[in-house]
């Protein structure tokens, strides 16, 4: 399940219908949320599907992810239950952490995602402790750990890259840049101009990818990924996309401009891969619209199976607090 | 075609209703997804409100006005995609979702904890930190420990001197509350058996130790007492001795006599006192019955203490009693330097305050007042009280007839909760043994 | 009058003296034999055998790959040992001083903590962090803190205390088997002090009280440093007609409280003593157990606490005796105590 996304036409169509799938529920979370139907806050990743699904279609099954609090794509790209990911948002005992964790907490061991984090940077030391678990077991699996922009300016993100650095540990480190921590730019926040141009100070490679392209950040994932596997340590990609939704439910996008959005709306990478997959021949108008229905038959059903799961129960919250001997 | 509806989005986590204030299109007008169509006030600021489907708008709902989240503000006619994904919230319910199967952790190496189902045991922490702690004797019978009591009645028993283990709570499982304390004291206030404040037993003895518990007459009066003209020194003192002695009444106790021959004592005690002397035998003596060195406290004999003696000494301001730690320890001559030192400044009215400690004995000595014997009144909570009567010549068996002795009569009277008359004996014993070797 | 002494006294078969500092290098050796999944990582932990000697030769034993130095990253290396526990491994991490865990508060507090509960026990964080606290070194105030209680208020964590030797491996032991994080502090004055401890990799079980001596009058509940310094505190008291008990709860989190709230009510009397400042304290806790419970009616004397004053931790000596309980004012209280019933 490594190659690209433009390999042959199964590829394609699960790259495309990854992308639709992450559109959708960022869609139906949107919806519920505007309709008061859904509580607390969420980020949505509208705008950033390619880099989720791009990076993930790098990784093996058996290779894990750490995520972030805009980590409803990465959780899908490596395979989670639409349905249980649903509940968790509706606050269902069903839920991946039946109503305890919300949006910002979704984690699925199974398929290797070790946890979405609600704090900026604190997935990146955790990626570099599984990767070092991996290392010392003798294990080929590969830790693929997303961060934004902002992250990379938190003291975590540098001591975790220098430790994975210095022990070559098999991480790969993918900065999402999506321009803005919060409303705070880029452009203001380092005197950088890619976030991957601090991997010299690591003694790492860096790469910087259009990461509305999915093809373009699947390649740059898998070269970093087998250089991870292949024992040489890690490698810092970053992605640059953007996303369309302000950073949470409360933002009024006061700090960039309606251009801007339109802008980057037009670099819509599943619009975009839609056109590249039909001129390449790999799926017709046909099959890109069965993709379409596909996603958005899915996403109906788990928000119907969602909501008909019986609500989290509050009876034994003392329970999980530690884990049973 | 279908009828799609643009509604009052919540567009912040607070926000539960907004107020449309004007329209950016019109009836007719053709909408894409994303366009702007109208402004909301909201409880922030103002914001633009996009369309989440594309079509013809219809019909405004709302033209201005407060509208609650998720109401419909237009209609608009177009292609039902199927992204109105909360309506789904409201169809009837489908079969409902299986319980979660348990992730799988092997696949990752991740040590199988689990998600927790029904039937793991899941008590224990509750227990722990939610559930009323049970009294940890609770199921163990006859408590150890002190009578349990509440604080405040705790506090008012020791204000009236009475014993929480004489008092029998009525709280669960026995706990002494306050409403307990006050029915004893208004009860031995109120009864005919005792018209004065000051109990009888108190001032038809006066040769009773008064407290010797420094906390007794320091204790504040009752709160609810009301005020009075200020207590000359003599008041003060009768309240005090009252205070100290009136529990005494409940205490059950016994007094054993003994006539003790001094001859040889006296042959030998040289310039020391007779009070020294008998003060360092009684309390060498009570080392050797350890019963009559523990206090009744509480409803259980305490743990038994170092000799402490409470000395009455009768002075024109009343009685005091200043209390001898140990005064078997140092030598007989110290002690006796002492107790005149303490006795003469006992008379002047000054006590120092390290003779102010908690006594677990008392001795009275009323023989320089013409008294032959006594019986004296146990201070609670001690546990013994020595009367000394006047040291005389006495006529006593002799071999082959009747002679001479010099003798006083002493009665130790005894708590009988901590000891029985066999123990009061034998410290009778102990002491005219002493008293016969070295002094 | 009698007191028992629970206290070790001279090794029994099977033991033998190690000071406390062998006692924890005993206990992780042991642990690395018999379970490849436990390495430890720290700052100096390897050639140097770390800042107070504890590591010592496990560098040698068992390679720089198990006993793995770190650069100065406290951020870092707590975050590591987070996801590496998470991924199957029991990692074992070294803080210099654990006034350092400041540095790495969001790895613990905000993921560690919390990972288990958030993620609806799907998964957790089998992991011990160590950590050397207190003051008597003269290292000041940014060396010499017992932040205790910040972590004991933290659900999730659990919050280990050893005062002897024989504990502090047999805690250890159990720390490291535990499914979840474990916060294990080590006082810097017990490191040298020595008693009797087990050959046996002989567990400890978290949660457990420890009487060190019943007395009749006072029950002293105390941690860390304070459990020895309660004991000779005890001996002077003993002459002076005071009978103490001696409790140590040794783990903070998950609380012992039945044995202490049984000795308070069958003494009457409370002395809870700590190293760390009162304010706010974790003696106030074990305090607010005893009046929450029906011990409260068998409270001869209020309850007690003596604690660390509500201040940094001073350099001079004299200044640093003065910050901190030690045994006079642990017998001056317990005198107290005793006038006040």
């Amino acid at each position: 399940m490594t190659s690209a996304p433009l390999a042959d036409a199964g590829r394609a169509r699960h790259a495309l219908l990854t992308m639709w799938t992450i559109r959708r529920f960022e869609e139906a979370v949107d919806d519920l949320f505007a309709r008061g139907l859904m509580h607390g806050t969420m980020h949505l990743s509208i705008g950033q599907e390619a880099s989720a699904t791009g990076a993930c279609m790098a990784l093996r099954s058996d290779d894990a992810i750490t995520s972030t609090h805009r980590g409803h794509g990465h959780c899908i790209g490596k395979g989670a239950d639409l349905t249980r990911m649903m509940a968790e948002l509706l606050a269902k005992e069903t839920g991946y952490c039946r109503g305890r964790g919300g949006s910002m907490h979704i984690a699925d061991v199974a398929t290797g995602n070790l946890g979405a984090n609600g704090i900026v940077a604190g997935g990146i030391p955790i990626a570099t402790g599984a990767a070092l678990a991996y290392q010392l077991r003798g294990e080929d699996r590969v830790v693929a750990c997303f961060f934004g922009d902002g992250a990379a300016n938190e003291g975590a993100f540098h001591e975790a890259v220098n430790l994975a650095a210095i022990w070559k540990l098999p991480v790969v480190f993918i900065c999402e840049n999506n321009k803005y921590g919060m409303s705070f730019s880029t452009e203001k926040s380092m005197a950088v101009a890619h976030v991957a141009d601090r991997a010299s100070a690591y003694g790492i490679p860096g790469v910087t990818v259009d990461g509305n392209d999915v093809e373009a950040v699947h390649a740059a994932v898998a070269d970093a990924v087998s250089r991870a596997r292949s024992g040489a340590g890690p490698t810092l990609v970053e992605n640059v996309t953007y996303r369309w939704k302000g950073h949470s439910k409360s933002d009024k996008n006061l700090y960039r401009t309606k251009e801007e959005i339109a802008e980057w709306r037009a670099l819509d990478p599943i619009v975009r891969f839609e056109a590249v997959v039909q001129e390449r021949g790999l799926l017709d108008e046909a099959a890109v619209q069965a993709v379409r229905d596909e996603a958005m038959q899915a996403m109906r059903e788990a928000v119907r199976a969602a909501n008909a799961a019986p609500d989290a129960d509050p009876s034994d919250l003392l329970d999980a607090v530690f884990a049973p001997a | 075609m279908a009828r799609l509806a643009i509604r009052m989005p919540k567009m912040s986590m607070t926000m539960t209703e907004g107020e449309v204030s004007s329209w950016m299109v019109k009836v007719g007008d053709a909408v894409e997804t994303g366009d702007v169509v109208c402004e909301v006030m909201t409880d922030k600021v103002d914001m633009e409100v996009e369309s989440t489907v594309s079509g013809t708008l219809v019909e405004i709902v709302v033209e201005t006005g407060l509208v609650d989240v998720g109401e419909p503000i237009a209609w608009v006619e177009g292609e039902d995609d199927g992204g109105a994904f909360g309506d789904l919230l409201s169809e009837p319910d489908p079969e409902p979702e299986p319980a979660v199967p348990s992730t799988d952790p092997g696949d990752l190496g991740v040590p199988d904890t689990g998600v927790p189902d029904a039937e793991a045991p899941s008590t224990t922490l509750a227990a722990e930190t939610r559930a009323p702690l049970a009294p940890p004797e609770a199921d163990q019978g006859a408590p150890a420990g002190p009578v349990a009591a509440v604080p405040r009645a705790r506090a008012l028993a020791r204000q009236h001197g009475i014993d929480l283990g004489a008092v029998t709570g009525t709280g669960p499982e026995g706990l002494v509350r306050v409403g307990d304390i006050e029915a004893l004291v208004a009860s031995a206030t109120d009864s005919p058996a005792a018209p004065t404040p000051a109990t009888p037993a108190a001032t038809a003895d006066p040769a009773a130790p008064a407290p010797a518990d420094p906390r007794a007459p320091s204790t504040t009066d009752v709160p609810s007492r009301p005020a009075k003209a200020p207590q000359d020194r003599r008041t003060a003192i009768r309240v005090a001795v009252a205070r100290a002695m009136a529990p005494s009444a409940a205490v059950p106790q016994f007094t054993v006599w003994r006539e003790l021959r001094l001859d040889a004592a006296d042959a030998r005690r040289g310039r020391l006192s007779w009070t020294t002397v008998l003060l360092r035998a009684y309390a060498a003596s009570l080392r050797e019955v350890p019963e009559l060195l523990s206090r009744w406290e509480d409803g259980r004999p305490g743990p038994s203490t170092p000799p402490s003696i409470a000395l009455a000494v009768a002075t024109d301001r009343g009685l005091l009693v200043p209390t001898f730690t140990e005064p078997d320890v140092d030598t007989a001559a110290d002690l006796d330097g002492e107790i005149r030192a303490v006795v003469t400044s006992a008379h002047a009215g000054r006590l120092d305050p390290s003779y102010m400690g908690l006594a677990n004995a008392s001795l009275s000595n009323l023989g320089g007042m013409g008294v032959d014997r006594f019986q004296a009144l146990l201070t609670p909570p001690q546990a013994s009280v020595l009367s000394l009567g006047g040291i005389a010549q006495r006529p006593v068996a002799v071999p082959g007839g009747v002679g001479l002795a010099l003798t006083l009569h002493a009665g130790l009277t005894v708590d009988h909760r901590v000891a029985d008359g066999a123990h009061a004996a034998q410290l009778l014993e102990r002491i005219q043994h002493r008293l016969d070797g070295a002094l | 009058m009698t007191s028992t002494t629970l206290d070790p006294g001279a090794p029994t078969a099977g033991e033998r003296d190690l000071t406390y500092s062998e006692a924890v290098r005993e206990a992780i050796g042991q642990a690395m034999e018999a379970d490849d999944r436990v390495f430890m990582l720290g700052e100096d932990i390897g050639v140097y055998g770390g800042a107070f000697g504890v590591s010592g030769d496990l560098f040698h034993r068992f390679g720089g790959e198990r006993i793995r130095d770190t650069p100065i990253s406290e951020l870092g290396i707590v975050g590591a040992a987070v996801g590496a526990a998470l991924a199957g491994m029991r990692p074992i991490v070294e803080i210099q001083f654990s006034d350092f865990t400041n540095q790495a508060m969001d790895q613990i507090v905000n993921q560690a903590a919390k990972i288990h509960y958030m993620l609806g026990g799907a998964a957790s964080v089998p992991m011990v962090l160590r950590a050397p606290l207190g003051s008597g070194t003269g290292a000041a105030a940014q060396h010499s803190q017992s932040l205790e209680a910040w972590f004991a208020h933290v659900p999730g964590l659990k919050v280990v205390m050893p005062a002897t030797p024989a504990d502090a491996k047999g805690l250890l032991l159990s720390a490291i088997d535990d499914p979840n994080p474990v916060i294990f502090l080590e006082h810097k004055l017990l490191y040298r002090t020595s008693g009797p401890v087990p050959v046996e990799p002989l567990r400890v079980p978290l949660g457990r009280t420890a009487v060190h001596r019943r007395g009749a009058d006072l029950t002293v509940v105390a941690t860390g440093v304070m459990v020895s310094r309660a004991l000779d505190a005890a001996a002077v008291l003993t002459d002076e007609g005071v009978d103490v008990s001696v409790l140590d709860p040794r783990t903070l989190t998950p609380l012992d409280d039945a044995p202490i709230l049984e000795d308070v009510s069958r003494t009457g009397r409370a002395l809870l003593v700590q190293e760390a400042p009162g304010h706010a304290g974790f003696t106030a806790e074990i305090a607010a157990r005893i009046t929450e419970s029906p011990t409260l009616y068998r409270l001869l004397a209020p309850v007690r606490r003596l604690s660390g004053l509500d201040a940094p931790i001073p350099y001079a000596p004299q200044l640093e005796r003065a910050s901190v309980p030690q045994v006079d004012d642990i017998v001056d209280a317990a005198l107290t105590l005793m006038k006040e019933s």
